[in-house]
């Protein structure tokens, strides 16, 4: 192990947030490093330039399926929905779709307004400027006016309805319930030097034309141009800690299986909902003995997922199929708590246009429309081309009984352990879920579907992962405070998903980069007396 | 058989007949589409089934004793790993592409287009007071 020269701020993970707090803290010129166990993408690389563009497993969203080197194993055996990431600069928005949506003001009081779960400690007004900056530089498309959402303004213009927008807006309109085009990540003109989307219709496995803002191509060239550092294929094993109780830096394991030592004067964990609580939970010393941070018991627990339901409709005229981007509209109709829908809080509609001829013909099999043998051609040709549909993004409610925790026995390649999942589906989750099937069938029935079919929850869509360190001002309520330093170690910051106190029924990635960039500014604001 | 796998070269042609008839049972040839036992579909599925090999063997094995069709039917989770590897040939292949009305290539760098769509729809929901929850 060797002990390079301490720097000021240490990142643990290059993703989302990763990258924002880096970009917020780069103007002070403190010296600031990155360690991220992926590398850098080349999306030159990506599945949508080859031929094999919907057959590469190396791209796939399950890290246990992956098992590429820059993966973890997740044992998550007992939950019904399993983790999805990817683990590079840029993390998992390189596999992302790219829907933007924001929190609304609502999510930030869920205890005083529907009395479950807790309210957060900060509202939507404080992270209001920061969602703007976060628009800014990510490139966000969409449109003035949503009758859903505070007004805001994104910088770009939507993506195009298309055939299959169009269609379901008009199942939408003739219900007289809510849709509008989603905001995205996607740069609909050129941006900042990113290209515009030319719809290649393969967002969910990088998106070589670099359109898709993931932080690779957004964050991270503006931090490094700044000083920031990114030390690639550096898994962190633990973060030490200093005889007064103080965070000392990380141990690491570099890209040639070698340990080593960063010291850092703050570390910041920026992990998301699983690898944060994982490396705090192995970073027990006889300070910490039940983790670092850990004295309110609440690291790795009230583990929040987004259970998807998942609904289509085959009709008989065309819509968009293979062509992308893959986001399309939004409905949060059904956002607000109606206590007559049998469940609190809500959930949004993502529309999604179709499907490449492989994934077309797979789900039409798992449905029963394409059989193998003498009607094959015909059943695919009654779906491909003819397959739109949604998906219900459903509020998840803090539970601790939904844990991440480290497996006895499963380990990574370095001997590192494995994150454990136990999660349970709640009731309240399922009547969201049933409900949120109910309602866009009859939207795609209006929009002219001869067919429908559903499932919830997606098994594999464990794509948010969020709670596992939640925010709040009680100490033992909450492992972090309003502005991301950790109740117990006044030099440790997390600014990624796992402080999220309730989940929102949207895609949280908007609400976590916001929420780094107004940790950093909340850093900057105390620098003289950041520890006190 | 893992000859038949690892190798085209080697396929042992017994092996050979008896994937071809399978393929072409669980995807006929029909009109200006080949049937999936196309000579270039099956190099094709060779060459990509290196990380599917037990799999493949599996299908290949419970073939002797059974009937095609009872073997698409019994839909054993190796059967189900090979026909995923199927679709994935057999649907990039440019016969079958052009067929169903894809251009023979990959998506980048030329993407596709996509039209505007009716943003006439919109007009009912601009008119829609904000009904987002005041806290």
């Amino acid at each position: 192990m060797v002990s390079p020269d301490p720097v000021d701020v240490l990142i643990v993970g290059a993703g989302a947030s990763g990258a924002a707090v880096a970009y917020g803290l780069a103007e002070t010129r403190m010296r600031i490093v990155c360690l991220e166990q992926g590398g850098w993408m080349n999306p030159l690389e990506y599945p949508s330039t080859g031929r094999d563009w919907e057959a590469r497993g190396d791209m796939g969203i399950s890290p246990n399926r992956r098992g590429l080197a820059a993966d973890y194993p997740v044992n998550d055996r007992n939950s019904p929905i399993s983790v999805a990431n990817f683990n590079a600069v840029g993390g998992s928005m390189i596999l992302y779709a790219g829907h933007y949506p924001r929190f609304h003001p609502s999510d930030f009081r869920v205890r005083t307004l529907d009395g479950v779960a807790d309210d957060w400690p900060i509202d939507y007004e404080t992270l209001a400027p920061f969602y703007a900056e976060n628009d800014r530089i990510m490139g966000v498309s969409g449109l003035a006016g949503d009758p859903a959402n505070p007004p805001h303004n994104p910088p770009l213009p939507p993506v195009p309805l298309g055939k299959s927008g169009s269609r379901l807006a008009q199942g939408f309109n003739d219900l007289g319930w809510h849709w509008w085009p989603s905001d995205t990540a996607i740069a609909t003109e050129e941006y900042e030097g990113r290209d515009k989307c030319i719809n290649l219709g393969a967002c969910l496995s990088g998106c070589a034309q670099g359109a898709k803002a993931s932080t690779d191509v957004t964050y991270w060239p503006m931090a490094m141009r700044a000083g920031v550092e990114v030390r690639t294929h550096c898994r962190v094993r633990e973060i030490t800690v200093r005889p007064d109780g103080m965070a000392g830096g990380a141990v690491y394991i570099d890209g040639d299986g070698n340990e080593q030592f960063q010291a850092a004067e703050v570390v910041i964990m920026a992990c998301n909902g699983v690898g944060t609580p994982r490396i705090l939970l192995n970073s027990s010393s006889s300070l910490f003995p039940d983790g670092l941070a850990n004295s309110s018991g609440l690291v790795g627990k009230n583990l929040m997922f987004h259970p998807y339901s998942l609904i289509r409709g085959i009709f008989d005229e065309p819509v968009d199929g293979y062509r992308g981007p893959g986001v399309c509209i939004w409905s949060q109709e059904f956002y607000e708590t109606d206590p007559e829908r049998g469940y609190v809080r809500g959930f949004t509609y993502e529309i999604n246009r179709g499907n490449g001829p492989v994934m077309a013909a797979q789900m039409g099999m798992s449905q029963g429309y394409v059989p193998w043998g003498d009607g094959h051609h015909a059943g695919f040709d009654s779906v491909f081309n003819r397959m739109t549909g949604m998906v219900g993004i459903c509020e998840d409610l803090p539970e601790e009984h939904n844990t991440v925790t480290l497996d006895a026995d499963l380990t990574d390649a370095d001997g590192i352990p494995a994150p454990k999942i136990d999660y349970t589906l709640s009731d309240n989750s399922r009547r969201m879920l049933d409900f949120s099937i109910d309602r866009a069938t009859e939207v795609l029935k209006a929009a002219g579907a001869r067919e429908v079919f559903s499932y919830a929850p997606i098994p594999v869509g464990g794509w948010h992962l969020m709670g596992t360190a939640r925010m709040g001002s009680d100490p033992d309520r909450s492992v972090v405070n309003e502005w991301g330093r950790c109740h117990d170690v006044k030099n440790l910051f997390i600014v990624d998903g796992s402080i999220f106190v309730t989940s929102g029924g949207v895609n949280p990635t908007r609400t976590i980069q916001a929420l780094a960039l107004y940790v950093a500014d909340a850093m900057k604001q105390r620098l003289a007396n950041l520890f006190d | 058989m893992a000859d038949l796998i690892t190798s085209d070269s080697l396929i042992d042609d017994k092996a050979l007949d008896t994937l071809t008839k399978l393929l072409n049972t669980m995807i006929p040839p029909s009109g200006d589409r080949p049937g999936a036992g196309d000579p270039e579909i099956v190099r094709d599925l060779i060459s990509a089934a290196q990380e599917l090999e037990a799999q493949v063997r599996n299908v290949l094995t419970l073939c002797e004793t059974h009937a095609l069709a009872d073997v698409i039917a019994l839909k054993t989770p190796d059967f189900s790993a090979f026909g995923a590897l199927v679709l994935q040939c057999y649907y990039r292949d440019d016969r079958v592409m052009a067929a169903i009305g894809m251009e023979p290539r990959s998506p980048h760098p030329q993407g596709y287009d996509l039209e505007a769509g009716d943003w006439s729809l919109l007009d009912p929901v601009k008119a829609r007071k904000p009904f987002y929850r005041e806290v």
